[in-house]
This record gives C-alpha cells, structure tokens and sequence, in this order.
C-alpha cells in the first residue's frame, strides 16, 4: 500500500512538472521518504524543464520557433507579444499611420488659420 | 483555376497536421511527398529552436544552425529504413540524437581550427550553451544518457513537452493518442521512467 502511495504521488509530481505547475518538493520530500531519490530527480526534470522554457524565450531562439509554436500550440507566454513593438515596423503600423494623418491635418487648419488672421490684419490696416 | 489547387493543397496540408507522426512516416514511405512536407512543418522550426539552446553564442555564430538542422531533418527523411521498424517514437528519437551527433562533431571541429582564427582551447569550455549555462553540464549530460535509457515514444513525448514545448494538443496528435489528457499521463510516466534512469546514471540504483 505504501509502495503504491509512493508510485501515485510519484506521479501526480510528473504531472505538475510537466504542466509547469509550481512543486512543494520539502513537503513531498517529507511525505515520502522512501521515493527520495526520485523526487530530487523529478526536481531537477523541473530545473530542465524550466531551462527549455526560458530558452525558447531568448530573443535569437525565439524566433527560431515562434512560427512552429503556432501551429503546435504554444503556451501565451511562449509567443512574441503582438504589441511588442519589435514585431512591427513603422510603414505597417496602421494605427501610426492614421495618427501621422490626423496631425498633418492639424497642423494644416492651424496654418490656414494664422494665414487667415494675417490676411485680416492687414487688411484690417489697410 | 490556380486558386483551386491552391485551395485543395492546402486543405490536403490541413488535414496531414491533423495525423500522427507514425501515420505521416506510413504515408511518405508509400511515397506520399505531402507527407514529408507536413512532417517538415511540424518539427524544422521546434528542432531549430532546440538546436540554438544546446549551442554556445560563439558556436552559433560560426556555425549556420538553421542549415544544420534542415539538412540532418532532410537526411533523416531520406533514410526511413533506419528507424522505421523500430516503433512508435523512433523518428524524433533518432533526430534527436543524429543532432546532437552533429552538433558535438561541429564543437570537435571548432577546436581543432588553427590559432590564427581567434578561437582558443577552452574558449568553448567556458562559454556554456544556454541549456548549460541554466543547468550546468553535468546535469545535463545526465540528463542526455538517460534519455537514452527510455523507450522511444517516452523520449519523444518528453522531447515534445519539456524540450520543444509543445500543448497537450499537438503531442496528441503526433503521438496518436486518444486525447490531450492521454498525452498528458504519457508525459508524467516517462517523467517518472526518465526520473528513475537519472537515479541509475548518477549510481545510485538504491
């Protein structure tokens, strides 16, 4: 009974390792005296697993992958924000383009309108 | 016209990224050339990505990763026989292990170019690859051997989730399992198999 005790919570530490899910390794260390040397080789699968993940995360390596990790369903945080400002460039930001027009149309009301005030002030002179 | 066979290459494309990797293989040794197509888009850029961790900065530099990888993954393509009849999870298991072949016959061969390149002895001892440089070495060689100890379709489950990061998802439909939860027990049981065969590697079979 023990032994299976073991072999289950074994188990349910792989899956949290490979979900990524954070392990409280002292207290399953502490439950389970018996599977010790599993458990601090299931903690270093965590550290390896950690490792790959920060990797794929690596600027050059990233996007390496990130096209792939797509299609095969990568985690949120293993894919490039879309707001990330790396991923655009100017001439293709809509939104930059819209706001240049909307200025340069500012700017022209504003130099019609001191043009028109002049033209009024001296007309206003004369 | 062009938009039809367009259209129906890609949904042919669609539905090979649907299929197991073993049922990919089955269809490229018929012959089937989508087949190879769709395994190439499944795995080049993953294997690509995992290639650049397992290499130091100055290696990479030196050495064209992405050709790297592409030409062993073509390779391997070529020579079905080598593992078709070993099994489920024979494929990624044999990529995995013609890559690292190759990129520790790349590290040998940067060693050995003469002084009048700029690359000293130790120079690549003590400039770690990522994976290195976030485990040590040692771990990771552990690691490596007893990858090895596991049956195939338990590294390449591994290799799918913890080392190219793949969903549940994606490594249900390599593996041909049921279901994501399926590819998940498969994942922790061969977490376990690996955990127990780094406990022999370290020698420590108590």
């Amino acid at each position: 009974m023990e032994i299976q005790d073991d072999d289950t919570a074994l188990l349910k530490v792989a899956e949290a390792v490979s979900d990524g899910r954070p392990v409280d390794w002292e207290s399953a260390q502490s439950q389970h005296d018996d599977a010790g040397a599993e458990l601090s080789h299931l903690q270093a699968l965590e550290v390896v697993a950690d490792a790959h993940r920060k990797a794929r995360l690596h600027p050059e390596i990233g996007r390496a992958g990130a096209a792939s990790s797509l299609e095969n369903g990568a985690r949120d945080e293993d894919l490039p924000s879309r707001a990330d400002p790396r991923m655009k460039s100017p001439g293709e930001n809509p939104t930059g383009r819209a706001r240049f027009r909307k200025v340069r149309a500012w700017v022209i009301l504003a130099f019609v309108l001191v043009l028109l005030y002049l033209i009024f002030r001296l007309l206003g002179k004369a | 016209m062009n938009t039809g066979a367009t259209e129906s290459k890609a949904a042919e494309h669609g539905a090979l990224s649907q299929e197991s990797t073993a049922s990919l293989l089955n269809r490229l040794t018929a012959g089937e050339t989508a087949a190879r197509d769709a395994l190439i888009s499944r795995y080049l850029l993953p294997l690509r990505q995992w290639a650049h961790g397992r290499l130091p900065d100055i290696a990479r530099d030196l050495l064209d990763t992405d050709d790297l990888v592409q030409d062993t993954l073509i390779r391997t393509l070529s020579h079905l026989d080598a593992f078709a009849s070993a099994g489920d999870g024979a494929f990624l298991a044999y990529m995995r292990q013609a890559l690292l072949n190759r990129i520790k016959d790349h590290l040998r061969r940067l060693r050995r170019r003469p002084a009048r390149e700029t690359l000293k002895d130790t120079y690549l001892d003590e400039n770690p690859s990522p994976l290195e440089e976030a485990i040590g070495r040692e771990t990771l060689e552990k690691y490596d051997e007893a990858m090895l100890q596991l049956p195939d379709h338990q590294q390449e489950a591994i290799m799918l989730r913890v080392e190219m990061g793949f969903s549940y998802e994606a490594i249900a439909r390599s593996l041909g399992c049921r279901s994501a939860n399926t590819a998940r027990m498969t994942v922790a049981r061969a977490l376990l198999r690996l955990a127990t065969a780094m406990k022999v590697v370290d020698g420590n079979p108590g």
